[in-house]
């Protein structure tokens, strides 16, 4: 799974971490694509990652995605801090700002999932503590409440009403102007 | 998109629910209130004071303006009345017209000596006794002053109250209940007194108390308290020349023009000129027309609204989030 691009080449003298998803699969990324998960930098900083990291609650599907995401957003803040450290040129600027746009288009492609592997993304960053991560997933499955109906929601969510008549009654009177 | 669904979508735990109806966009009200009814721990957590409260501090300093709430006189009518003029897709049912908690009612006895306050805690359902203080202008025999119908504002658990002639404001804390008079610093162009323009009161992102009004005839000046106590506490924050957002309106019209001021997160004035309502934004100084066709007096923006508990969810449930064991999730 370790990448060899001319990008990380830097970086491939870094240390590098094993990962171990619930179905044994391993996965090898460097550190610093490693630690943008909390859970896995305070398990590095007590330094018990000899051996692998295993992860039981992360599928070796939903970990290949999310170590995806990891390398992406790893070299974009490498990426920061080199440019803020120098001069800010206006050079320096358009480059950071492709580089910002880059990001986007790749945050926007990494969402197109189906509902059932978001929602595992969405667990997986929780449990690996990374909060961009979660943070976008969470948006993305909160714009998609966007002009549905309470039964839409319902089913896009799994989730069975039980609010009785008389309650989605008292909901829909303080509400009604949400409904027009 | 979804592709023909091999496996149910994986139920979330509580927090995370929370997290992505937190991040429901303020500019969709409707959306939230629609994903109320869904079920009823959806609707506990949206009901809850606690979740409008991270919901405001996540999506950061401007939540949308929903709507306006003036007085003032409408065309086609002789008598003042209060409108609600929607400026969001958020039209009626108007629900937080004061604080989340308590309401303070001041009043001055029928002899100017002492003044009052009475605390209603909407927690308990109950007003406090009065505490008395001395009335500020007892030494100059000022006998009709109050306080002023301006908006009040709350800096963390002390509140601050327009007194009628705009020299003076009140502190009072609800916590200890002592009430202080703080000093206003002097229009600029008079060196006499303060006092006799009209004031509104505003509370900045980092809660430091503010104050608006127009000096000198054209000037929107915006004042802002430092930690001193008197008048030198007080520091001029930023100055829009009205006669430039405004040319051709004559000076009367432009002095008594400022009608309302909305708190610090977006930092706008509320600024009646010619029947019309608008309102300058502060930093940048650009103004909007919100309503025409009214002489308004007093303007109140909304930005967040509340629906009740649930009577029955309630009782079942305690008034705490996140107890209610969901069936069916």
């Amino acid at each position: 799974m370790a990448s060899a691009g001319s990008g990380d080449e830097k970086a491939a003298a870094a240390a590098m971490i094993t990962l171990i998803s619930s179905d044994n699969e391993k996965f090898e990324v460097t550190e610093a694509t490693a630690t943008l998960s909390q859970t896995i930098r305070h398990m590095i900083e007590d330094g018990c990652t000899d051996g692998g990291v295993p992860l039981p609650n992360v599928t070796s599907k939903i970990l290949a995605r999310v170590i995806e995401y990891c390398k992406k957003h790893a070299t974009a803040a490498a990426g920061e801090e080199g440019s803020s450290s120098s001069f800010s040129d206006a050079a320096f600027l358009e480059v950071d700002r492709a580089f910002l746009e880059e990001l986007e288009e790749f945050d926007d492609a990494f969402l197109e999932v189906d509902r059932a592997t978001l929602f595992d993304l969405i667990l997986a960053a929780n449990y690996l503590d990374i909060k961009g991560l979660l943070n976008l997933t969470c948006q993305k499955v909160a714009d998609s409440v966007k002009g549905k109906t309470p039964e839409q929601i319902r089913e896009m969510y799994n989730i069975v009403n039980d609010l009785t008549p008389e309650e989605e009654a008292e909901i829909r009177r303080e509400t009604q102007w949400a409904f027009e | 998109m979804p592709p023909p669904r091999a496996r149910a979508t994986p139920a979330l735990p509580d927090e995370l629910v929370e997290e992505v109806l937190l991040r429901v966009r303020p500019d969709d009200p409707a959306g939230l209130l629609r994903a109320e009814l869904a079920c009823r721990q959806w609707h506990s957590f949206i009901a809850d004071p606690g979740f409008r409260r991270r919901r405001l501090a996540l999506h950061g300093a401007a939540p949308p303006m929903l709507g306006v709430m003036c007085e003032g006189v409408w065309d086609g009518d002789r008598r003042p009345f209060a409108r609600y003029v929607p400026t969001s897709s958020y039209t009626h049912r108007v629900e937080t017209l004061g604080y989340d908690r308590d309401i303070l009612w001041g009043g001055y006895r029928r002899v100017p000596k002492d003044m009052f306050t009475c605390i209603y805690s909407s927690e308990s359902d109950a007003w406090s006794k009065p505490a008395y203080d001395s009335y500020p202008y007892y030494n100059l025999g000022w006998e009709d002053d109050g306080l002023g119908w301006e908006r009040s504002v709350l800096v963390g658990n002390v509140l601050y109250l327009v007194l009628r002639r705009y020299d003076n404001i009140l502190e009072c804390d609800l916590g200890t209940r002592k009430i202080s008079v703080i000093k206003l610093p002097y229009v600029r162009t008079e060196t006499t007194s303060a006092g006799f323009v009209r004031i509104e009161l505003t509370t900045m992102e980092d809660g430091q108390l503010g104050f608006a009004r127009v000096e000198g005839s054209h000037e929107l000046c915006l004042w802002l308290r430092n930690g001193d106590n008197g008048v030198a506490g007080w520091s001029l924050c930023k100055v829009i020349d009205l006669r430039k957002l405004f040319p051709l309106v004559n000076s009367i019209c432009l002095m008594n023009c400022l009608v309302g001021f909305a708190d610090g997160i977006s930092v706008v004035a509320f600024l009646e000129v010619d029947r019309e309502l608008f309102t300058v934004d502060i930093k940048s100084g650009l103004k909007k027309k919100i309503v025409g066709g009214c002489s308004i007096s007093y303007a109140v923006p909304y930005f967040n609204f509340c629906t009740p508990a649930l009577v029955v969810s309630s009782r079942d449930d305690g008034p705490r989030v996140g107890t209610s064991s969901t069936k069916g999730r």
